[in-house]
């Protein structure tokens, strides 16, 4: 166990994520999501289709991060491209820069100093990055990620849907598990891309319905969460 | 209690510390309390004088932003809209960080004297952190109870300002300004609480000058 | 019933004061020019199936134009042992290349695999409608995965990999296609896409630029609605983007 990794995963770490609902608002306005039964179900697809995606990002940023100053450019515009919808990437961008102010302070190295070339990098690039500097693995890193993913999604629903959070706790240790597999691939795939040097072979699943209903949540009249 | 006002005290000497750049003041408190009402009357009577910018973190309807611009305050590029995914309190001080990108974008691009940075209505507890501004408003409302500043809480204790909003709503609610200001004093060691009607005073004047004296303070 | 066959096709567009449409055709791909600059793809057989590999190479040289499009729906069915029918268009673009082909019904059992890579260089143009369908009216569909790689002036613009499955409860859940049985994308390179986003009865859809000269429209919903959508969308686009003299 890698205690700082305990800080790096902490919700109550500074960035930006409490903004974000990852899907949940977008489902639960259009009552797609209503119950801690369909979180889970939101959550195993978000698992299987983007999830790996963005694992695979940050496992491959943080394999990039234990060799130095990596040049992110071109990673960076790997998570650009398998992010079609501009709501998303700009999510993505704002939760990166918003993490990036904290792991500047809390994990400051040459990795971290090398990202601020790119502004706002996106959030993946950014977890992975300062997973490395807190001593993780490629492993690691992608859990972080897919914990991101579905711990910010799943305290969102219980603030939107009024969902027992006991019964969400439930839900979220059992994505934990089925997470575990994702991790492993993606991990994997991240250490095939970064050996041949080659973003193009990260993993690139997508789901278009949270790609559409993103755009549709960007363009709401009244919304609580940012993405 | 006592060691905590000793400690925050300490923290928040407001002018002195804090993030770099120009001043941000932030503008808390409950629902209702006139925070937004207080955000235009500020920028009508000090946008001659300074350049200002607006941070606003309610429910994103762009009602807030609707309000300061048909009030032909604030047009719309100095303002910033921030959702909070329910949790106005986290955005201004646990997790700041999409305030802090939210405020540097303005001044980086408007290069203002102030920034004026509202909460989402909240409880009495909600404060701001001092890594988001220099210093705080807590706006109350005599509608809540004259029994709020007694009930104290760090908006009211702790904030660098107090402004008690709607006085001309005392006598038909029955709250005793003379009981609000004994008790706001007697927690609030020495740190000035104004009493106001946004209604009959839109220019928020004690506010707006408090405000000014800390942007002159701020530029030295 | 038959087993898995190979084939691969290629149309090869050169320029010129009249330009010429080269064609390979490979049973049971079989390719018809209707036009100057039009070619309809003509499936010479029922299917494809499980186990069928099929390619097709299109390359649009510099001010060239090809406008290639299905004379029906593709139905693919299982084949007789099983597995995945490979559909695979490979397209290098430095003119103007539009491909529309009708929907892609994957029915019930049957499983495709389709891959479109398309390299749009600089001054070229493209537009890529794909429709995914899954089952004929009343199955809930077999298995789709559908890979796009688009990169424009060797830089990578979109590389999706869409995942649908109407027997699995977490593909067709919320996080998933949410019960919908047809998602359809029209992807523009090169050239200004649409913009805008909707919720109809049967079908949500929503325009997105890319991070690069392009766009993205994806639509989810019902087939007809689906369809509607993006026939809609193309009227729009090819009204915006094409001089009247051409049309």
């Amino acid at each position: 166990m890698n205690p700082e990794l305990l800080v790096l995963a902490d919700a109550r770490l500074p960035s930006g994520g409490h903004g974000h609902s990852g899907g949940v608002e977008a489902l639960a306005t259009r009552g797609l999501l209503r119950a801690s039964a369909d979180l889970a179900l939101f959550l195993h697809g978000r698992l299987r289709t983007g999830g790996e995606t963005i694992a695979a990002a940050a496992a491959a940023a943080c394999l990039l991060a234990g060799t130095g100053a990596p040049e992110w450019a071109p990673w960076d515009a790997a998570v650009d491209a398998r992010t079609p919808s501009a709501a998303l990437r700009t999510a993505s961008r704002g939760q990166g820069a918003a993490l990036l102010r904290t792991v500047a302070r809390a994990w400051p190295g040459p990795a971290i100093t090398a990202l601020h070339a790119l502004v706002r990098p996106h959030h993946p690039i950014v977890l992975g990055a300062a997973a490395a500097g807190a001593s993780a693995t490629a492993e690691d890193a992608a859990a972080l990620a897919l914990h991101h993913l579905t711990g910010g999604a799943a305290t969102a629903a219980v603030r939107l849907l009024g969902l027992d959070p006991l019964a969400v706790a439930a839900v979220t240790a059992e994505l934990a598990r089925a997470a575990r597999p994702i991790a492993a691939s993606a991990a994997a795939a991240a250490r095939t891309a970064v050996a041949a040097g080659d973003p193009a072979l990260l993993p690139a699943g997508g789901s278009p319905l949270h790609d559409v209903l993103a755009q549709l949540q960007e363009s709401a009249e009244v919304t609580l969460f940012a993405s | 209690m006592h060691r905590d006002h000793a400690l925050t005290v300490h923290d928040h000497a407001p002018l002195a510390a804090g993030p770099a750049g120009p001043l941000r003041i932030g503008i808390g408190g409950p629902v209702g309390g006139g925070k937004t009402a207080l955000v235009a009357a500020l920028c009508r009577a000090l946008g001659d004088r300074f350049s200002i910018v607006v941070v606003t973190n309610d429910i994103y309807t762009t009602e807030d932003a609707d309000f300061l611009r048909r009030n032909g305050v604030l047009p719309d590029e100095r303002i910033a809209a921030v959702r909070t995914g329910c949790c106005p309190h986290t955005a201004i001080r646990d997790d700041i960080t999409a305030n802090l990108d939210a405020v540097e974008e303005l001044v980086a691009r408007h290069d203002p004297d102030l920034v004026l940075v509202e909460s989402g209505g909240d409880n009495l507890t909600a404060t701001f952190s001092y890594g988001l501004v220099h210093a705080q408003i807590f706006v109350l409302d005599v509608a809540g109870g004259d029994k709020v500043p007694r009930k104290g809480g760090p908006g009211v204790t702790l904030s660098d300002l107090l402004v008690v909003n709607k006085i001309d709503l005392a006598p038909l609610v029955g709250a005793d300004l003379e009981v609000m200001r004994r008790d706001a004093d007697a927690v609030r060691e020495g740190r000035p609480t104004v009493f106001l009607s946004l209604r009959e005073q839109p220019d928020a004047g004690p506010v707006a000058q408090w405000v000014a004296t800390q942007v002159a303070a701020r530029r030295g | 019933m038959r087993y898995g066959v190979s084939a691969a096709a290629s149309v090869q567009v050169l320029p010129g004061e009249r330009q010429r449409i080269r064609w390979s055709q490979a049973w049971p791909i079989l390719l018809r020019p209707t036009g100057d600059d039009r070619v309809h793809l003509v499936q010479g057989a029922g299917g494809p199936l499980g186990g069928d590999e099929l390619s097709l190479t299109l390359d649009v040289g510099a001010g060239a134009r090809l406008d290639l499009r299905s004379a029906a729906a593709t139905v693919v069915q299982p084949g007789a042992d099983g597995g995945c029918a490979r559909w695979s268009v490979t397209a290098a673009v430095a003119g103007c290349l539009h491909w529309a082909p009708e929907p892609s019904i994957v029915t019930d059992g049957a499983e495709l695999d389709s891959r479109l890579r398309i390299d749009v260089a600089r001054g070229g143009s493209a537009v890529v409608v794909e429709t995914a369908v899954l089952g004929r009216h009343g199955q809930r569909g077999g298995r789709y995965r559908g890979e796009l790689v688009a990169t424009w002036a060797g830089r990578p613009l979109l590389t999706h990999v869409t995942q649908l499955d109407g027997a699995d409860p977490v593909l067709s859940g919320p996080g998933g296609s949410a019960g919908a049985r047809a998602v359809g994308s029209v992807l523009v390179v090169g050239r200004a896409g649409g913009s805008g986003a909707g919720e109809l009865p049967g079908v949500r859809w929503a325009w997105s630029p890319l991070a690069g000269p392009g766009a993205v429209l994806l639509a989810v919903g019902d087939p007809g609605a689906v369809s509607a959508v993006l026939h809609e969308q193309l009227v729009g686009l090819t009204n915006a983007a094409v001089p009247a003299a051409t049309r």
